[in-house]
């Protein structure tokens, strides 16, 4: 397809729990530098996907690599270590560090806290915060951040861990509409930045703005896979979020 | 007037933490803290007390380690304390069969060998988490008396014979007075509170150099989130069991050399295991502040000073017989009313009124 | 022969232990607390059955209910007014707050009926059955028959009445359950009150089979921690065979393996977390 190799291949990804597939043959690429959405109505697989590729848990089958070595066996700080940092749907801030400690920690253990001293993490988090406009409540602690300001604490510690690649899970949940706009304008400062995303989000507005592809899952599969404008067209993806009927009714009007 | 160095202590010592004081204050405070810890026995009629609480101070910092920065609630860590008193003993002890090495040789590789044993048993315990890890750990303080005395490992025919003594009782050697010319410098009043101050002196310096570095912060990650932690590259593993085996190590230290001067470890074996050494150290923690860099050392002088005015308020045979009852109290009190300790007060702008005391328990009751 | 005698040993002190184990197990099931006033509990049943033994003469059989009241009422009142406030708390405060009425408890018993050791010896103390060359102490029988009969009437308690099944239902689901509209603290003090009338029936009982004094009896919170977590929390069977294996573990610990029983306990505590840490009966929920 393209000379420049994936920075993430997801081959044939499956996850069982018990007897269930949470996930099964899923495979993409995520290329080097683009912005990639994930969606699926609930329970689709989407957050098992994230812990797949992030090590929280293990595939039952297939593979996944990042910038060509295999992630396999390989535990979830020495995935982050390698470059890849992820937000939780449900945030989980240090509550009872400040908000500048909270960044730190990205900046002492992350892809680069390896040549790093605790003080220079410090200053890496200052400008980190600066840039996700946070900088203000560097000293407060976490716990005292309303909602929108989790969020982007929890974007903030993935940043910190100067990742290559990053993975959003619904970031915009719970954000009213202007925080969603600066959310977004967040996501294409990261993207201007160098840094490839992949984001699971439900906020359809916020996929067709920011993502230049799209990966559907239903039911643990992948059922499309495209820019934001096939997806939104093609049947089976209408069909998965609004039911059978709908997209006939939907085809008929075509 | 030991009294008089206990509170004189702690208003040093809560300068030096006050995160609100400039930091040229809280720097002369430090500074004349330990100048007050080392003329005190100049001025003090006895030196036990003060002995007792720097140890035990020794021994808190190392508990604050694990159950403080890290945040899992350990309750063995007695089984550390008595071992390090146990190796250091063998080690030094002058009778046939031991090595009779110099207690600067003996008490550092007793903490090295009991952190060593301690990352053992850390790599299967820390693998648990909540109630599961503390009764484990508590489990520990319970059998490693008995491991001690086990025939198996150090009987007569055992893996490292008569180490601990075997059949015959082990003893540290006597430390001398120390006399040259007409001047004496009494063991007690000298060498053994310099020892204690040591110790606690250590435990001190290892957690300022902890607070503030990646490891340490590393800690604290972990006890706020530890599946959080894990995903922005900590070592979560490595890390649990560096802080556990370090925790272990300062038991050791402060177990060490409360039992050299105990001298009779056969004898007063009960006493280093005992429940109320291994609750002392987390509850130094708690009346000073869990997880903070001044809140053993509030703790302990708090709590011994309490004890040493109880003392002197009361009968002292009465009070022996009672101490035991009173310090159980004290813990439930503590527990139910001051959970973040005095630490609340010096860190925060909270004003001590009746209701910050029950303030624990509008906020967790059901 | 010597070898059977053994195993009867065994599962006869095995029994007493499920029971140890059961009362603990409750609590820590349905309220997710280990109490570690558990050991404290047995102490105070046992001296409260010697004394009533020793200066009025009844019969600690006859006592059982007596203690069982006792504990109860102190068990729901200590819960109820005191632990029910620090419930939302980390697992230190609890562990901690327990362990302090425990240390509190004991050292009490220590200052008022002093270390000295003590059983209760009634006039049968010494007569057994005698089969063949097995005993089978009288006490011990009893002993046994009551941890049966009780565990037995715990299960149709939470199975079969309302109660039990308001406790059932707090232990699953705290939030659900407090919509259906049962009142959270009085049940958590109710299943506290039942697992110290549960340890006072051990204490009760094992007054009678061996001596004791106030010190010994710390390992009995890691034991009935130890019950719980092979047999599996949550599960009444499990605990009956927690009980009878730590049972037999005692009586061949101490007599083939090691003088040490509390390591080969510890040992095994630690094999069964690490290797299965819902034990061997364990699931969710309390039945």
């Amino acid at each position: 397809m393209s000379a420049v190799p994936p920075i993430l291949e997801v081959h044939q990804a499956g996850k069982r729990y018990g007897g269930v597939m949470a996930v099964q043959g899923v495979s993409f690429d995520v290329l080097p530098g683009e912005i990639l959405g994930l969606i699926g109505p609930n329970g689709a697989g989407k957050t098992t996907l994230v812990n797949l590729i992030s090590g929280v848990t293990q595939p039952s089958e297939g593979t996944v690599a990042f910038e060509g070595r295999p992630l396999a066996g390989m535990r979830p700080h020495q995935i982050g270590r390698l470059g890849i940092a992820r937000t939780f749907q449900v945030v989980r801030p240090f509550a009872n560090l400040t908000v500048l400690e909270n960044v730190a920690v990205g900046a002492m253990y992350g892809a680069g806290g390896n040549k790093r001293s605790a003080s220079e993490a410090m200053r890496l988090a200052e400008a980190v915060l600066e840039f996700v406009h946070l900088a203000p409540r560097r000293d407060d602690p976490a716990e005292s951040l309303p909602i929108a300001g989790r969020k982007r604490l929890e974007m903030a510690k993935a940043l910190a861990m100067e990742p290559r690649l990053l993975l959003l899970d619904e970031v915009m949940a719970g954000l009213r509409g202007t925080e969603v706009d600066q959310a977004m304008d967040l996501i294409r400062a990261i993207s201007a930045r160098g840094i490839t995303l992949l984001i699971i989000e439900h906020v359809m507005k916020v996929i067709i703005g920011v993502c230049n592809r799209v990966v559907v899952l239903d039911y643990g599969k992948k059922i499309a896979d495209g820019t934001p404008a096939e997806v939104t067209a093609n049947p089976a993806v209408i069909e998965a979020y609004l039911g059978k009927r709908y997209a006939k009714a939907h085809q008929a009007d075509a | 007037m030991n009294l008089a160095v206990f509170v004189v202590g702690i208003v040093l010592a809560v300068l030096a933490a006050r995160p609100l004081s400039p930091p040229v204050v809280r720097r002369l405070a430090t500074i004349a803290l330990v100048a007050l810890m080392l003329i005190a026995p100049l001025i003090s009629n006895s030196t036990s007390i003060l002995f007792d609480a720097l140890t035990a101070m020794c021994i808190a910092y190392g508990w604050n380690i694990i159950g403080g920065f890290t945040g899992y609630a350990a309750f063995g860590n007695v089984a550390y304390l008595g071992l390090g008193a146990f190796v250091a003993a063998g080690f030094m002890s002058r009778q046939p069969g031991h090595l009779a090495w110099p207690w600067f040789v003996g008490i550092p590789l007793s903490v090295a060998i009991v952190a060593l044993v301690a990352g053992a048993i850390g790599m299967v315990v820390l693998r648990l988490r909540g109630h599961y890890f503390s009764i484990a750990t508590l489990g520990v303080g319970v059998a490693m008396p008995q491991v001690i005395t086990s025939d198996a490992l150090f009987g007569p025919k055992g893996l490292v014979p008569n180490f601990f003594g075997g059949g015959l009782p082990l003893n540290f050697p006597l430390a001398e007075d120390i006399s040259r010319g007409s001047l004496t410098l009494d063991a007690d009043r000298y060498f053994f509170y310099g020892l204690g101050l040591l110790s606690a002196l250590i435990g001190w310096a290892v957690t300022w150099r902890l607070s503030r570095s990646k490891f340490g912060y590393g800690l604290v990650a972990i006890r706020e989130n530890e599946e959080a932690a894990e995903v922005m590259g900590i070592n979560t593993t490595v890390c649990k069991v560096y802080a556990y085996m370090l925790s272990a190590a300062l038991a050791a230290l402060g177990g060490a050399v409360i039992g050299y001067k105990l001298t009779n470890m056969t004898t007063e074996a009960d006493a280093l295991f005992s429940t109320t050494n291994n609750l002392q150290m987390i509850i130094i923690c708690l009346i000073g502040g869990v997880g903070t860099l001044w809140g053993p050392w509030i703790g302990a002088f708090v709590l011994f000073g309490l004890q040493e005015a109880l003392r002197m308020a009361s009968n002292s045979a009465d009070f022996l017989a009672w101490e035991g009852v009173v310090f159980a109290l004290l813990v439930v009190l503590v527990v139910l009313f001051l959970p973040r300790g005095v630490m609340l007060f010096v860190a925060t702008r909270t004003r001590l009124t009746w209701r910050v005391f029950a303030r624990n328990l509008v906020a967790h009751r059901v | 022969m010597d070898f059977v005698q053994h195993i009867i040993n065994g599962l006869l002190q095995g029994c007493i232990l499920a029971l140890v184990g059961l009362g603990f197990s409750l609590v820590w099931g349905i309220l997710n607390i280990i109490n570690l006033a558990h050991a404290a509990f047995i102490m105070l049943a046992a001296y409260l059955t010697y004394f009533l033994w020793s200066l009025v003469g009844i019969d600690p059989f006859v006592t059982l209910p007596v203690t069982m009241a006792v504990l109860f009422i102190l068990g729901y009142g200590l819960q109820r007014y005191v632990i029910n406030l620090v419930m939302g708390a980390s697992i230190l405060t609890t562990f901690l707050l327990t362990f302090g009425f425990e240390s509190l408890l004991v050292n009490l018993a220590l200052r008022l009926f002093s270390a000295d050791t003590r059983q209760s010896r009634p006039s049968y103390a010494n007569a057994s059955l005698n089969l063949g060359e097995l005993h089978l102490p009288y006490t011990q029988l009893g002993a046994v028959v009551v941890a049966l009969l009780l565990t037995y009437l715990l299960y149709l308690f939470l199975d079969h009445t309302r109660i039990g099944s308001s406790i059932r239902a707090v232990g699953q689901d705290r939030v659900a359950a407090r919509l259906m509209g049962i009142d959270i603290g009085r049940t958590y003090a109710l299943t506290f009150g039942i697992g110290a009338a549960l340890a006072a029936a051990s204490g009760t009982l094992l007054s009678t089979t061996s001596g004791f004094a106030p010190n010994g009896f710390g390992t009995f919170n890691v034991l009935a921690f130890s019950v719980v977590v092979l047999g599996g929390l949550g599960s009444i069977p499990g605990a009956l065979l927690g009980g009878l294996v730590f049972g037999l573990v005692y009586e061949f610990g101490g007599t083939y393996v090691l003088s040490q029983r509390d390591v080969v306990i510890f040992a095994i505590l630690i094999l069964v977390l690490v290797v299965r840490p819902t034990g061997l009966l364990g699931r969710e929920g309390y039945r």
